[in-house]
C-alpha cells in the first residue's frame, strides 16, 4: 500500500481526476437536454457543481458555433448531395441484395483467391483441415448469405 | 398503477450465484498479474476461442438486448443489420487485415499503432476521442440496464443498481485487468446464450412459432409491411435505409468498429499467437450470427404479444422489460436476468480496461515522457492502469443519470461514434495500405475528417433518413480519405525504417521485415 502512496502516485491521482472530472463535465446537461426535456432530472450537486456551471457555459457556446456551422456550410454541401441522394432514391432496389450479398461472398473469394493460404494461416501450430481459416471463413460467412437470401 | 415483479428464492439464487462466480473468478486471476503487459494485454497468453467469446460478450451489451429488441419492434428485422452485415464482413477483413498487423507491432493499442505509423499527435487524439466515447458508453450501458430493465421490471431504484454493478466489475476488472475480463467473459457468454435463447424460445411459442408470427404481423396493416424486409427502400423514413445500411454500415462503420475499436480488438493483441488472433476474430463473427436471434427477434415477437393483450408501448426501448415482466416465469425469470447482468458487466470491463489502457499507453505515458524524458516502468504503468480504473468507473456511476435524458440510446451511441468511425478508419487503412501516407497526411485526414462529420450533422435534411449516421460515416471516410491522400502526397514520405513491418507491402516484399516477424511468432 505504501508503494502506491507516493508523491508520483498523488501526481497520477490529480491528472486523472482532472481528465476525468472534465470528460464528465462535456456530456453533462444542455447537450442530453436536446435530445429529451421531459424528464426531471437531479444533477448530483456536492463538489461537481462548478465543473457543471462551467460545462453548461461550453456547451451554450458549443451548439450557438454548430448552428452557425450549418447555416455557413448548407449552401456549400447541399447542391453536393442533393443529386447524389436522388440518384439513390431512384436505385433499383434489388442492388440492395445484390451490394449485400456481393460483401459477403466477395469477403469469402478474397480470403480463398485473394490472399496466399501462408498468410491467411501465419502462426498455426497444426497443419490441419479443421486449423485451416479460409474453411472458418466459408462457415461464418454462409449462414449470413442463407439469411440475406430468405429475407 | 405499475405493477413490479417480485422475484423468486429461485431467482434471487441464480442471479446471487452468477454474480459471486463472476466476482471469484475475476478477483482469481489477479494473482497472475505482475506487470503492466500482464494487466492490459494478459501477457500475450490468450487462446482463440477465449478471444471469440470476449469479443462477442463485450461487443454485446445489456444495451443490446434492449436496443435491437426495441428497434425490431419499431423497424422490424433490418435492425438485425447490425450484427449480421454489419459484423462478418467487417470481422473477416479485420482478422486479416488490420489484426496481424496490431499484433505484429506488438502495440497495447490501436492508437499507439497510430502513433508509430504516423505521429504522437494522432496517437493522441485518437486516445482522447475514444476515451471519451468510452466513459460515455459505460454511462449509457449502466443507466440502461439500472432504469430501462431494473427499474421497469422489479422497480428497484435504478442508482443503487448502478452502483452494484459498478462496484463487482469494477473491482475485478481492477484486480486482474484484461486476464479477469476474458475469464469472466467465457462463462458470461455461456449464461447470456442460455438467458437470450430461453427469451426466444419461450417468445415464439407464446406468438404460435415463426410463420404465425410473421402472418400476424404482415396481417396488421400496412405500417408493418416492411417488418421482414432486411434492406428497406432508400426512400424509407426509418433510420435504416439499404444504402445507409450497405455502405455507412457495411463498408464503413462496421470496419472502423471492428478494426479500430480498441474494445473489440483489445483481446486479440493478447493472442498467443497471430492464428489465434485471426481465428478468434473469425470465430467471433460465427457467433454473433446468432444475436439477432436472441435480440432482434423477441422484439418481432412482442408486437404481436403484446397486440394480443391490447398493450401500445411508446417507448421502445421498454419492450424487453416488459416482455420480461409479463411473461417469463420464476427460474427463466432469473435466468434471464443473470443474462442481462452478463451483457452488461462484460461490456462495462471490456470498456473499462481498453479505456485504461489506452489512457495508460497514449495519453498519461506520453504527458509523462514530455516531462521525464523516459517512459513509465511496468509496475508505475500497472499502477495509474489500476488507478485510471477505479476513476472510471465511480465517474461513470457518479454521471449515470444524466443519460436518462437521452431517448433512443441505440440510436444516440450510434450517432455519437459515426463522428470520429469514418475518419480514424480512413487514417487506419491508408496507414496499413498505401506507405506513401505520411503523418501530416494522417493527422489533418483525422481533424479535418471529424469537423466534416459536424458539418454533415448541422445541415438539416441532408440525407434520406431520421438518424443519418449511417450517411455521416461514410461520407466522411471518403472525405478523410481525399485529404489524406492529398497532403501525403504534398509532404515529404515516410522513411523505409519507420514503416517496416507497419504497411502491408513493407511485410509482403520486405526480407528484413518478414525474417523479423517469422522470428517473433516462433518465439
Amino acid at each position: 500500500m505504501n508503494k502506491i502512496i507516493s508523491p508520483h502516485f498523488i501526481k497520477l491521482f490529480l491528472l486523472l481526476l482532472l481528465f476525468v472530472s472534465m470528460s464528465c463535465a462535456m456530456f453533462s446537461s444542455k447537450v442530453f437536454a436536446q435530445t429529451k426535456e421531459d424528464k426531471d432530472v437531479v444533477i448530483p450537486k456536492a463538489d461537481v457543481s462548478f465543473i457543471f456551471h462551467l460545462s453548461d457555459r461550453v456547451v451554450d457556446g458549443w451548439l450557438v458555433f454548430l448552428d452557425g456551422l450549418g447555416k455557413t456550410f448548407d449552401p456549400i454541401i447541399r447542391p453536393v448531395f442533393k443529386p447524389i441522394t436522388s440518384f439513390l432514391e431512384r436505385t433499383y432496389q434489388p442492388w440492395a441484395k445484390i451490394c449485400a450479398l456481393g460483401l459477403f461472398i466477395g469477403a469469402m473469394i478474397w480470403v480463398w483467391v485473394g490472399m496466399p493460404k501462408e498468410y491467411v494461416n501465419l502462426g498455426r501450430k497444426k497443419k490441419t483441415v479443421w486449423t485451416d481459416l479460409r474453411f472458418w471463413t466459408i462457415i461464418s460467412m454462409l449462414p449470413h448469405v442463407i439469411v440475406y437470401l430468405y429475407f | 398503477m405499475v405493477e413490479y415483479v417480485t422475484l423468486h428464492w429461485i431467482d434471487l439464487t441464480i442471479i446471487g450465484v452468477y454474480m459471486v462466480g463472476c466476482f471469484a473468478l475475476g478477483t482469481y486471476t489477479s494473482k497472475y498479474i505482475e506487470n503492466a503487459g500482464d494487466f492490459f494485454i494478459s501477457g500475450k497468453s490468450l487462446p482463440f476461442w477465449a478471444i471469440a467469446f470476449s469479443i462477442v460478450v463485450s461487443d454485446i451489451g445489456a444495451l443490446d438486448f434492449v436496443g435491437v429488441a426495441g428497434n425490431a419492434y419499431k423497424y422490424g428485422v433490418s435492425a438485425a443489420n447490425f450484427d449480421w452485415l454489419g459484423s462478418m464482413p467487417a470481422m473477416v477483413f479485420a482478422a486479416f487485415i488490420f489484426v496481424p498487423y496490431f499484433w505484429r507491432s506488438g502495440v497495447f493499442t490501436i492508437p499507439e499503432f497510430l502513433g508509430r505509423r504516423y505521429n504522437s499527435a494522432v496517437q493522441v487524439i485518437n486516445a482522447l476521442i475514444w476515451t471519451s466515447v468510452m466513459l460515455l458508453s459505460l454511462m449509457i450501458m449502466l443507466w440502461t440496464t439500472a432504469d430501462d430493465l431494473v427499474y421497469t421490471i422489479l422497480g428497484y431504484k435504478p442508482i443503487y443498481t448502478v452502483w452494484v454493478m459498478a462496484g463487482v466489475t469494477g473491482f475485478y476488472t481492477f484486480a486482474g485487468g484484461l486476464s479477469a475480463v476474458v475469464m469472466t467473459d467465457v462463462v458470461q457468454l455461456i449464461v447470456m446464450y442460455v438467458g437470450g435463447l430461453g427469451l426466444l424460445a419461450l417468445s415464439l411459442w407464446e406468438v404460435g412459432g415463426w410463420s404465425a408470427m410473421r402472418a400476424k404481423i404482415e396481417a396488421m396493416g400496412p405500417e408493418f409491411a416492411n417488418h421482414f424486409t432486411i434492406l428497406l427502400p432508400n426512400s424509407t423514413e426509418n433510420p435504416f435505409p439499404w444504402t445507409g445500411i450497405v455502405f455507412g454500415l457495411g463498408i464503413v462503420l462496421a470496419i472502423a468498429y471492428m478494426s479500430g475499436n480498441q474494445a473489440i480488438v483489445h483481446r486479440t493483441l493478447g493472442a498467443r499467437s497471430e492464428w489465434d488472433a485471426k481465428a478468434g476474430m473469425l470465430m467471433a463473427g460465427f457467433l454473433k450470427s446468432f444475436i439477432p436471434l436472441m435480440v432482434a427477434l423477441p422484439g418481432l415477437c412482442a408486437i404481436v404479444y403484446l397486440h394480443e393483450r391490447n398493450l401500445i408501448l411508446h417507448e421502445q426501448d421498454k419492450v424487453i422489460p416488459t416482455m420480461i415482466r409479463m411473461m417469463l416465469p420464476p427460474g427463466l425469470r432469473g435466468l434471464m436476468f443473470a443474462a442481462l447482468f452478463a451483457a452488461l458487466m462484460s461490456s462495462i470491463s471490456g470498456t473499462l480496461s481498453s479505456a485504461s489502457t489506452i489512457f495508460v499507453t497514449d495519453i498519461f505515458n506520453k504527458l509523462w515522457t514530455l516531462g521525464k524524458k523516459k517512459s513509465l516502468d511496468e509496475k508505475q504503468a500497472l499502477y495509474v492502469g489500476r488507478g485510471f480504473t477505479l476513476f472510471l468507473i465511480i465517474s461513470s456511476a457518479l454521471f449515470a443519470e444524466q443519460i436518462s435524458r437521452v431517448g433512443g440510446i441505440y440510436n444516440f451511441i450510434q450517432t455519437i461514434l459515426s463522428l470520429f468511425q469514418g475518419p480514424s478508419l480512413a487514417i487506419l487503412l491508408l496507414g496499413i495500405m498505401w506507405k506513401r501516407a505520411t503523418g501530416w497526411g494522417g493527422l489533418v485526414g483525422l481533424i479535418t475528417g471529424v469537423f466534416f462529420c459536424f458539418v454533415l450533422w448541422c445541415v438539416p435534411n441532408l440525407f434520406p433518413a431520421e438518424d443519418p449516421f449511417l450517411f455521416v460515416s461514410m461520407w466522411s471516410f471518403v472525405f478523410s480519405v481525399i485529404v489524406t491522400v492529398i497532403v501525403s502526397l504534398l509532404t515529404p514520405p515516410e522513411s523505409e525504417e519507420k514503416i517496416r513491418g507497419l504497411v502491408w507491402g513493407s511485410v509482403v516484399q520486405d526480407i528484413k521485415a518478414q525474417s523479423a516477424l517469422s522470428e517473433r511468432v516462433k518465439s
